[in-house]
């Protein structure tokens, strides 16, 4: 198994409208995190004048505005906040390549737009690179995160979709953390790269990867409450879950390598096909990171024997520009990882084993449809299955991507 | 519904007059037939309400949907009269409902929420939304079901099929 790397031999890879290369050191200025404007601090800019709001034209001062706006934007507004929960940061031109399902408004920087509104009401955190306050120069990327104050986005999210949309339970998992951008972007970036890529299923943010959801049996006899999550995960048509961990600081990697063998040796390939990638990339600095002395000791771990395939083969790790080119385009080498054992393998080799198998994307996205189907025929005994019904409640997949091969674009 | 049947019965629409010859008939009046067409809806409403209170609510589409098909003057029945007859809410409640199904349908069309009957919310294929979105705001409002992500969203889905069955 070891050396039978399947390398794609068909161009499966493929690139997307907008893509650009996350570690582009014009958009990081040497920092690893954007100028975030949240909205307390333009709320606090109100107050002191408004001439100090004039500076922002983008932002929407009339909160009675603000809220029409969101709500007759209803649909892109419930997309992007589904999707930021699970993917926490990510560019618009990411969401407008396929992170939202629901086509969404470009940012324009001259006039009132969607995400100042959403900055009035509460929802979103605006990024701009550093570069634009230091260089004076416009960076055409622009982060979005949520708003870390609890209760802000259920707000919102309430005016936009109105009373009993299930979206509370979601934001609560999520707020209150701070994620820095380069890290997320990159996350979010591989993320698209799987979704366009035709031997992914879908793949998921960190928002729906926390070990407890993914397999709630290995963390039961695990006898631990664990928080950890992987950054992104991707589903393969085989049935492989890939877990990716983008990494570009050593910290706290031991202790979560630690969860990561203990996790794998109690979860078997055969009940939910979970691999560990470590996808490193350059740190801001330029400076080189030394993963392998962690990587060496990880081997002699208690479990890492376990299994079948054993774990030390089911963690491995991987360089950024072997999955990407410097323009950010994924290259043939998606996917391939080295092993704790030095072995070349790759998320899409066809003989991992006993491996589950995954339902259909669409069935993760109109169970909302489903729900409205059985209701009208439990309380008034007729079938609706036919009819056409309000697209607020199809069901929304909430920052679960997939199916965007050869699409090449929003959806 | 016997009801109806009997109604045929008492109110023949065309009789023959056989003095003048086989063709030519008396037609009732346009306010006769009104008449006619108003008490259909009335004694369809009615059974409607006996079913609701009989506790057999799930029957009332099954019901009225396929009579309206058979006898087009029950199209005419105004969406906020079912749900008083049906929840035994008030007017101005059952006009807030229409009014919160139609923005959740996007519609655009000049009806009155007054004036929404069964007919509109069933003109055509594509406004079946019309129905589908006010029958789920009754929902909601009553609290008969929850909207909120099913249970082990999305792994239950995911991983539905036990493992080696593919």
């Amino acid at each position: 198994m070891a050396e039978e790397v399947t390398n794609p031999s068909s161009p499966s890879t493929a690139s997307w409208t907008g893509c650009f290369d996350p570690l582009d050191d014009y958009l990081w200025f040497g920092q690893s995190d954007c100028d975030w404007i949240k909205p307390i601090q333009m709320q606090d800019l109100m107050a002191s004048g408004i001439h100090e709001v004039d500076r922002y034209p983008w932002f929407v001062t009339d909160l009675k505005k603000a809220r029409t706006m969101v709500q007759e934007n209803r649909e892109a507004v419930l997309s992007i906040i589904g999707a930021l929960m699970s993917w926490r940061n990510a560019t618009i031109s990411q969401l407008r390549a396929g992170l939202v399902r629901h086509p969404v408004p470009e940012f324009t920087r001259s006039s009132p737009n969607l995400y100042g509104a959403l900055s009035r009401v509460g929802a979103l955190n605006i990024g701009f690179s550093k570069r634009e306050y230091m260089a004076k120069v416009y960076v055409p990327q622009i982060w979005l995160g949520l708003n870390g104050i609890r209760g802000q986005v259920s707000k919102v999210t309430r005016l936009a979709a109105g009373f009993g949309y299930p979206t509370d339970a979601i934001i609560r998992a999520g707020v209150g953390i701070h994620q820095y951008a380069r890290h997320n972007t990159c996350a979010s970036h591989v993320g698209l790269a799987f979704a366009h890529d035709d031997r992914v299923k879908y793949a998921a943010g960190d928002g729906w990867a926390l070990f407890r959801r993914l397999d709630a049996q290995a963390t039961g006899e695990m006898g631990i409450h664990l928080n950890n999550a992987p950054d992104l995960l991707g589903f393969t048509n085989q049935g492989v879950a890939a877990a990716i961990e983008v990494q570009s600081a050593l910290t706290d990697v031991p202790k979560k390598m630690r969860a990561w063998v203990d996790f794998l040796s109690h979860s078997p390939m055969s009940r939910r096909g979970i691999l560990c990638i470590w996808l490193l990339i350059p740190k801001v600095s330029k400076g080189k990171l030394n993963f392998t002395r962690i990587f060496e000791e990880s081997t002699n771990l208690p479990g890492i024997t376990v299994g079948e395939p054993p774990v030390s083969n089911r963690i491995g790790w991987a360089n950024w520009y072997d999955w990407f080119d410097q323009q950010g385009n994924p290259t043939d080498r998606l996917g391939t990882f080295t092993d704790l054992m030095g072995h070349e393998r790759s998320m899409f080799d066809t003989d991992w084993g006993l491996l589950p198998q995954t339902a259909d994307y669409s069935e993760l996205t109109d169970w909302g449809w489903n729900l409205m189907n059985q209701s009208i025929l439990d309380v008034f005994g007729w079938d609706t299955s036919t009819w056409v019904k309000p697209a607020l409640y199809r069901g929304d997949s909430y920052g679960f991507i997939g199916g965007l091969a050869g699409e090449g674009g929003v959806r | 519904m016997n009801d109806l049947n009997d109604l045929d019965e008492m109110d023949t629409p065309t009789t023959p007059i056989p003095d003048l010859g086989p063709d030519l008939v008396v037609r009732p009046s346009v306010r006769a037939l009104q008449r006619r067409a108003e008490e259909h809806r009335a004694r369809a409403l009615h059974h409607v309400s006996e079913l609701c209170e009989q506790g057999r609510r799930d029957e009332v589409l099954r019901w009225l949907i396929p009579e309206m098909m058979r006898d087009p003057s029950l199209k005419k029945i105004r969406l906020w009269q079912l749900d008083v007859v049906m929840f035994g809410v008030g007017q101005e409640r059952a006009f807030r409902t229409i009014r919160k199904a139609k923005a959740l349908a996007g519609d655009k069309s000049n009806m009155k929420v007054g004036w929404a009957n069964l007919g509109w919310a069933l003109e055509s294929q594509q406004d079946t939304i019309r129905m589908t979105s006010w029958l789920w705001t009754i929902m909601l409002r009553e609290h008969l079901v929850d909207f909120r992500v099913p249970d082990g969203f999305p792994y239950e889905w995911i991983y539905r099929t036990p493992p080696g069955l593919q």
